[in-house]
């Protein structure tokens, strides 16, 4: 594809016009989600011993640069949608960064050919029924979710 | 393996026309506000039956990822990585990655892409449609994995990533220590053992050992004929300590082959040798690089690449991005800068997986495409400045 210097210079400038213009409309309308996001509690199978986890182990299962329990087991992490609430909460609680940082990771790992993020369980009801099911599974869900039998809730010590 | 994949190639390069409708399918699929395959599923569904005892979901055995950079890329005057000063929209990457879970420890991955670098000479030897990878894996021992096939060799922060315009700072990886279009490849057709030791302590360390070959095209530039040699016994590592800061690594990399065919003549080889240091930080609003290798080919030739990348969020998707790069050659007769490039930019991520970028390049160099000798010319170098402006997606 050729153009003539002048037709070169008018698309440069409308092209860079257009960036500008997408760009402000991403500053102006691309906001924060809602304040007062709700909190995490960290879930595992009623059958796991673990009571307290440390942040860090947690961090790293979730994004598998570690892959085991303490007993030897490989650990099933599972996740939530990244457009739920709880999921941002996790991810900031957790992993200490923002939910885009996240993301940014998993796209590196993808396209590297390394792996794939997680399972994603949408909602909690889901993610408590697998890991009811599941002794090697670890979930999270809403703070004030009433866990049903089969799981539990462990203590996330920094 | 090798063979299968060269008939492979082959076949794709006659699938003229292909690139620009992958491109465009891509780009609508990327398009769409969703930022992940996760997303689309139906909001709060009842609960699932109990999954089996101790195995991985079932779902999702096929995922299915892709990316696509689209640029306009125009310089003040001259040639240079096939942009011409009269401008071109014929500069993008484009790929679309299988990933089959065979079992919760084998995958296969096969990643079909193509490459377009506008005027650039390397054009010439580079199909519409290209199978990027191909490889089988199989992890083991937690942290371990072996592949074999056609593999993305892992090598300092940006080579298995380079064309994912939606984590890189800049439309291209820095020149100097990647390459681009020639003397390089993202690929090798061998195999790699990957583990991470001290997996649970403070200072993790991941190693990664690599053995293979690959075809790689060389180009002088200028009116010389592009040629295709052949790396063989390829042999390298890299190792990659993690730090207790979330975010920040330091790498340390080698590799070793012998190049034959290409410019060669017959019988005749070359042997490459490569080592390199990485600083990998990204903390917070912050991010800083910095790469360093050093080449010896055969006996009297050098070439040292360095460069160091910062970048700034400004505020959430919006990063300021500098970028200093530099490469110099050494050989009997010759000691000279080859390729200079300062570089800075703005991008904005409006998601993850939807960054635009806006950059301006001052290049101080040898390596213009239409310099009548090549980069070997005698004459001062070039100075070229030009601007990409590019937008990339991926899902």
């Amino acid at each position: 594809m050729r153009f003539s210097p002048a037709a070169s210079g008018a698309v440069a400038r409308w092209t860079v016009g257009l960036v500008l213009l997408l760009l402000g409309v991403g500053l102006t309308g691309g906001r924060a989600r809602a304040q007062g996001a709700p909190g995490y509690q960290v879930i595992v199978n009623a059958a796991n011993p673990v009571t307290e986890l440390a942040r860090i182990d947690v961090s790293r299962w979730f994004l598998k640069q570690s892959t085991k329990w303490p007993d030897g087991k490989v650990v099933v992490p599972l996740d939530q949608s990244t457009r739920s609430e709880v999921r941002a909460a996790f991810t900031v609680g957790v992993h200490k960064q923002p939910l885009q940082a996240i993301e940014t990771y998993w796209q590196k790992q993808i396209f590297s050919g390394r792996m794939v993020p997680p399972f994603v369980k949408v909602g909690d009801a889901e993610v408590m029924a697998y890991v009811a099911g599941n002794t090697s599974a670890i979930g999270y869900v809403v703070g004030s979710a009433t866990l049903v039998s089969g799981v539990k809730a462990v203590k996330i010590r920094d | 393996m090798g063979g299968v994949l060269t008939k492979w190639t082959t076949e794709l390069s006659v699938m003229r026309g292909v690139g620009p409708v992958l491109a465009c399918g891509l780009f609508l699929l990327a398009s769409a506000p969703v930022a992940s395959a996760d997303d689309q599923a139906p909001p709060a569904p009842a609960p699932a039956a109990p999954a089996p005892e101790d195995s991985t979901p079932e779902e999702a055995r096929l995922q299915v990822h892709g990316y696509l950079s689209q640029a306009f890329a125009d310089t003040d005057e001259g040639l240079l990585f096939g942009i011409p000063n009269m401008g071109t929209f014929d500069y993008r990457t484009v790929a679309l990655q299988f990933r089959f879970a065979m079992t919760d420890h084998d995958n296969l991955v096969l990643q079909l892409s193509s490459k377009r670098l506008g005027q650039s000479p390397v054009m010439q030897v580079e199909p519409d449609v290209r199978l990027d990878w191909g490889f089988y894996e199989r992890r083991f021992a937690g942290s371990g994995s072996f592949k074999a096939g056609r593999i993305p060799i892992p090598q300092g922060i940006y080579n298995e990533l380079r064309d994912v315009g939606t984590v890189l700072p800049f439309y291209r990886v820095p020149f100097n220590f990647y390459q681009e279009g020639s003397y390089t490849s993202e690929t090798l057709d061998g195999a790699q053992v990957s583990y991470t030791l001290f997996d649970s302590r403070t200072w993790p360390l991941d190693v990664h050992v690599y053995f293979g070959g690959w075809e790689l095209t060389e180009s002088l530039g200028g009116s010389t004929p592009i040629a295709v040699a052949r790396a063989e016994q390829g042999l390298g590592g890299q190792l990659w300590l993690r730090t207790p800061l979330p975010g920040v690594r330091v790498g340390l990399g080698g590799q070793t082959y012998n190049l034959r065919g290409g410019s060669r003549l017959p019988g005749q080889k070359d042997d490459w040798n490569s080592w390199y240091v990485s600083f990998d930080g990204e903390y917070q609003r912050v991010k800083l690089q910095a790469e360093y290798r050093a080449v010896n080919i055969g006996e009297e030739t050098d070439f040292k690449a360095f460069y160091v990348l910062a970048a700034v969020n400004v505020r959430k998707g919006l990063s300021v991005n500098a970028l200093g790069d530099f490469g110099n050659l050494e050989f009997p007769g010759l000691d000279r800068d080859l390729h200079r490039d300062w570089a800075v930019g703005v991008s904005y991520a409006f998601r993850p997986n939807l960054v635009a970028k806006v950059e301006r390049h001052w290049a101080n160099t040898f390596i213009e495409d239409d310099r009548v000798g090549g980069f070997l010319d005698p004459h001062p170098a070039g100075k070229i400045n030009y601007t990409i402006v590019s937008l990339a997606a991926s899902f």
